[in-house]
């Protein structure tokens, strides 16, 4: 929880200062960071995957499309929080060693592997990184599994994770309504409805909701987009 | 005289021998066979097994290695020096795809090997690889390549191709049977590489392994039913042809 607060403050704190200086608009000093929310829920049978799109530098919305759910193997992805730079760094070094890794045991690699293998990276390099991430994926062994590594470098298993500055406001949501033994419609349903919440509240949140199923047959990659997205009590 | 010239392989005898190497490919003509047959639209790796001990587990005696999801490769001569080459050639595979976010092409594996293996031809204190590799797959663009490396780093492209014990009768018998036709098939090519293995290797899906590549298809090894299916094919065609010959003869 802890971990999750930090975040929110790094984001905002250091900038106001740097547009005196610079006499530029603060966009132009501020890094890049994926604002974010997402989230992952295991199923049986899988793992349901979810992020919003927004990439912003400062208050510019430098992407608003963004696809912050990345592959690293063929049933192993993460979604990325933090800062977009550290989050595809490390996700390309964790995808050279899975694969590596994959060939040489001659089957596709376990969760927990590329987990401990964020994991590593983060943890060893927790000064220099902003990264905030979710793995989640599918192996013959445990089925489908979510790990979280926050932006210290621990490293945790659970049913459901969620992350990013996004996730503040919807822990009450989650707490509430994950149970287990969803199917795979009630995650992306539950998925789509706590990122709609997050989007909503939070400014550094927005644009389309990605989500993406990964069972042993594959990956379902669904995108919703302006009406389609959940709305609540708007006020 | 030569064996005042082959202690430190950094040293030319006389009349120009890098001795080490030679021996080297001494070595690998002490292998089992390893056979390689270029397709349109697949690639065939065969290697010749050899009888192993009652006790001892079959399965971990492999001598085809995938690279990478797109090349793969088998090898004639010392299995201890193919592991560290593969090795090797694994991490530069996937190194390859993180600093230039391509899949390596075959011509750039193949000449990363053979740098390799030269450079082990002119340093001091080692010895060169006793190995020679015969490397399939197919290029990101689609096009499939068969390449052989020689312990003197040496790498060529060919269309069929063998190497280890017999190489050069598997050689003949290839040069003799590979047509554009059987290219075009998949199923002639499969079975031109299991028929130039069996003209050196005990007749017997035991003593055969047999890996497919098509385009965009992870590497397929063959299961001993495939094999034998194959094989029962190869041995009618062979009857065929002794019962048109016979006819022809006698009529």
């Amino acid at each position: 929880m802890a971990a999750v607060l930090n975040s929110v403050k790094s984001f905002g704190a250091g900038n106001m200062s740097t547009a005196a200086v610079n006499g530029g608009p603060d966009f132009m000093d501020a890094p890049v960071t994926t604002g974010t929310s997402i989230m992952a829920v295991e199923f049986a049978g899988g793992v349901v995957i979810g992020a919003d799109s927004r990439t912003t530098s400062g208050s510019y919305i430098a992407n608003r499309v963004t696809d912050k759910l990345t592959p690293v193997h063929d049933r192993i992805f993460c979604c990325r929080s933090g800062s977009a730079a550290d989050t595809q760094a490390i996700a390309d070094i964790v995808s050279y060693h899975t694969s590596f890794h994959s060939i040489e045991i001659g089957e596709p690699p376990l969760v927990r592997t590329a987990a401990n293998l964020f994991k590593d990276l983060c943890y060893r390099h927790r000064e220099d990184l902003t990264a905030g991430i979710i793995v989640g994926g599918w192996d013959k062994r445990k089925g489908g599994q979510v790990y979280s590594v926050p932006l210290g470098g621990m490293l945790v298993r659970q049913p459901v994770a969620i992350g990013g500055s996004g996730s503040t406001y919807v822990y009450g949501y989650v707490d509430s309504h994950f149970k287990e033994g969803m199917t795979k419609e009630e995650c992306f349903q539950f998925c789509a409805n706590t990122l709609a919440l997050a989007m909503f509240r939070d400014g550094s949140s927005g644009g389309v909701i990605r989500l993406a199923a990964i069972t042993e047959d594959g990956i379902e990659r669904k995108v919703i987009t302006g009406d389609d997205i959940p709305k609540f009590w708007e006020g | 005289m030569s064996s005042r010239y082959d202690r430190a392989i950094t040293v030319f005898s006389p009349d120009g021998h890098l001795f080490q190497v030679e021996y080297a490919q001494e070595a690998v003509k002490k292998g089992s066979t390893a056979v390689g047959v270029r397709g349109k639209d697949i690639v065939v790796l065969g290697v010749e097994k050899k009888a192993i001990a009652k006790l001892q587990d079959e399965r971990t005696v492999r001598k085809i290695c995938l690279l990478d999801d797109h090349v793969a490769m088998a090898f004639a001569g010392l299995t201890a020096d193919a592991r560290i080459l593969i090795n090797r050639a694994r991490v530069e595979c996937q190194s390859h795809r993180l600093t230039v976010e391509d899949p390596v092409t075959l011509e750039y594996i193949t000449r990363y090997i053979a740098t390799l293996k030269q450079r082990y031809t002119q340093s001091n204190g080692r010895r060169p690889f006793g190995i020679s590799c015969l490397i399939v797959g197919f290029d990101y663009d689609g096009t499939p390549h068969l390449y052989q490396t020689d312990p003197s780093g040496t790498h060529h492209e060919w269309k069929a191709n063998a190497t280890g014990r017999s190489a050069k009768t598997v050689r003949e018998y290839l040069e003799k049977h590979y047509t554009d036709e059987v290219a075009d098939s998949d199923a002639e090519s499969i079975k031109l590489a299991l028929k130039a293995l069996l003209e050196v290797v005990q007749s017997g899906s035991k003593n055969v392994e047999l890996a497919v590549m098509r385009r965009d298809e992870p590497l397929k090894m063959l299961s001993v039913d495939e094999i034998e299916k194959i094989m029962a094919e190869v041995e009618k065609e062979k009857e065929e042809e002794a019962e048109k010959k016979k006819k022809t003869k006698t009529s």
